[in-house]
């Protein structure tokens, strides 16, 4: 299938002497699926939008207990990836991926995070060289949805995130599943599924009042110094933002078989870094994103499970996860921190709710799973060194089909913006490079193209 | 006197300062990265120590110490170019011996790039008392180059 073709079937619409027209296409290729023997899966008439996200949890892993000692299909797993043993099929893990620092020091949590998101480390968010990827992609695909991406933190605060334009750019966090919900499903919400459409008149004043100010902007850009242009640019980027998601309003959305508008959430009330009160908050979010994805409300969203230096703790305990990683004895008997072995497996479940929430999905002939791309890492490997090579990443979904799942790929110790490139590539995005300096490729990782 | 004193003091500082301003940024740039990949590799070199001394090595730990050692020590001949030792006017432990002997340095640098990959590769093995072996190589190594070419502090 191609980009391009309209979400209402086979017809490419346009704006002639101001009024709507459209026109009727023939049947292509790019109509049909990979196999050219059916049509494709569709919303609305179109194809099924292909989505992208990021999932993150924070202090990595412990290697020899959370890396496959197999590659390829059918990998095996040891005791901390044991949890995504019912979604192993639709999880590929790749390890050996490496952040090369060039000759710079390993700010923990940082440096790590920064390079796997930007393709280069940064030992201050402020010093950020580049988008993190998840805006360069929501950049080329956000915009025919309500939301360009939705950004949501399972810890309950809005300033956790890892999506940012540039070091004083950050898109703040969703941080509950009620919160969530009522952004998503609140009063400016169209069920797509909705026999009858009345485009809402308080909408249309508003969008009304937007436009009516365009010959002043012009006006006013012209009289600015660049700092000013820049800074006005910006805002009038949130602006034309909020006027397209008022123009989606005034049209009736496209069906979407998927969508089925979900009650309210409970609040989870209670201190959310107790790790299994974080789960439930988590899962609760989750399953709503697998709704406002399958309504599509957005094509592209940031889920943090825990924080960079991760903030988990265990009810009734004062010390939590990331100070265990400093501090906990290595128990030299079984040869690991145990109670960083826990944080780190829980941590694997909740991605396994993730996926499960994603997949339960029906969507076209598949699954809501299927027709998207989920990359998941943390901000460090090994848990207890905060090391940066072979920063933990596992991909969910097949992006529509053109990505394969189930595997296990080992990256030998070359660049982890490798990864970040593949990412792009399958989204669509025409690069052929990415990452700065030492961490600068032209190579995906094709073993996982399909 | 002891006006003349301080304004010779200042004087000395504002140079002091401007060359520090003044170096450029190659050399900048070239001496902050030596400094963080040193202080990077003894903080791992020390972290392998201590669980050599455990007598059950964790390998979780030492497998990533060990290669980033290895790593950063492949990567520091290209931070010592010609103007980044004291002339440069930036903080710096480098003696000017490193120029004026810099064959010296250099076998030394390259014996210490022999040894880190050792160690890399004594840490991938799993092999404790080879580990400890390349320990002590690499450990060697390092005390050569710095009794000839590290200022004290």
């Amino acid at each position: 299938m191609v980009d391009g073709t309209t979400r209402r079937g086979f017809l490419l619409r346009g704006v002639l002497g101001g009024g709507a027209v459209t026109l009727g296409l023939p049947l292509l290729d790019a109509f049909l699926n990979d196999n050219g023997t059916a049509f494709a899966a569709t919303l609305g008439g179109g194809r099924l939008p292909v989505r992208f996200g990021t999932w993150f949890w924070g202090c990595g892993m412990i290697p020899d207990r959370w890396q496959p000692k197999t590659v390829g299909a059918d990998y095996d797993l040891p005791p901390q990836l044991a949890p995504i043993a019912k979604v192993k099929q639709h999880v590929s893990v790749l390890t050996g991926f490496d952040v090369l620092l060039d000759g710079k020091g390993n700010l923990p949590h940082l440096s790590g995070n920064t390079a796997v998101r930007t393709g280069a480390p940064t030992d201050d968010w402020l010093g950020i060289r580049a988008p993190t990827l998840d805006v360069l992609i929501a950049d080329a695909i956000g915009g025919g949805s309500f939301f360009r991406s939705l950004e949501l933190s399972a810890d309950g605060d809005a300033r956790t995130s890892y999506s940012f334009r540039d070091g004083r750019s950050m898109n703040s966090a969703t941080p509950s599943a009620v919160e969530f919900y009522r952004k998503i499903f609140g009063q400016d919400f169209n069920d797509p599924n909705k026999a009858d459409f009345k485009p809402d008149p308080r909408i249309m004043v508003r969008r009304s009042v937007l436009s009516g100010v365009t010959e002043q902007r012009q006006a006013l850009q012209k009289r600015l110094g660049a700092s000013d242009k820049a800074r006005l640019d910006q805002y009038f980027t949130s602006v034309r933002e909020m006027e397209g998601k008022l123009a989606l309003q005034l049209q009736k959305p496209p069906p979407a078989e998927a969508c089925v508008v979900p009650q309210e959430a409970p609040a989870v009330s209670g201190d959310i870094t107790d790790v299994d009160r974080r789960k439930n908050n988590h899962r609760l979010m989750a399953e709503m994103l697998a709704m406002a994805l399958a309504c599509n409300q957005t094509r592209v969203f940031n889920m943090t499970f825990s924080t960079a230096a991760s903030d988990l703790r265990q009810a009734g305990q004062t010390t939590g996860y990331h100070q265990s990683t400093h501090e906990e004895l290595i128990d030299r008997s079984i040869g690991y921190q145990p109670t960083v072995d826990f944080f780190a497996t829980r941590s694997m479940e909740a991605w396994a709710d993730f996926v499960s929430a994603l997949a339960a999905v029906k969507e076209g002939d598949g699954t809501l799973l299927d027709n998207m791309l989920v990359f998941a890492h943390s901000d460090v490997s090994y848990a207890k060194n905060h090391d940066v090579l072979g920063i933990p990443v596992m991909l969910a979904g097949k992006a529509g089909g053109k990505v394969k799942s189930g595997l296990h790929i080992q990256g030998g110790g070359e660049t982890i913006s490798r990864v970040g490139l593949t990412l792009q590539q399958v989204m669509g995005m025409p690069v052929d490079s990415w990452g700065l300096d030492a961490m600068n490729t032209k190579r995906p990782v094709s073993e996982i193209l399909a | 006197m002891k006006r003349s004193y301080s304004a010779a003091f200042l004087a000395f500082s504002m140079l002091a300062s401007y060359a520090a301003y003044a170096a450029a940024p190659a050399i900048t740039n070239a001496i902050k990265a030596r400094q963080a990949s040193y202080k990077e590799i003894g903080g791992a070199f020390k972290s392998i120590n201590d669980e050599l001394k455990s007598g059950a090595p964790d390998m979780n730990s030492v497998k990533p110490l060990a290669r980033d050692i290895a790593a950063r020590a492949a990567l520091l001949p290209k931070y010592f170019p010609k103007g980044s030792g004291p002339e440069a006017g930036l903080k710096t432990r480098a003696k000017p011996e490193i120029w004026k002997d810099n064959a010296a340095f250099v076998k030394l640098q390259g014996d210490m790039i022999t040894a880190a990959r050792a160690l890399d590769a004594a840490a991938a093995s799993g092999n404790a008392a080879g580990l400890s072996a390349a320990r002590n190589t690499l450990g060697g190594t390092c005390k050569s180059c710095h009794d000839r070419f590290r200022a004290e502090l």
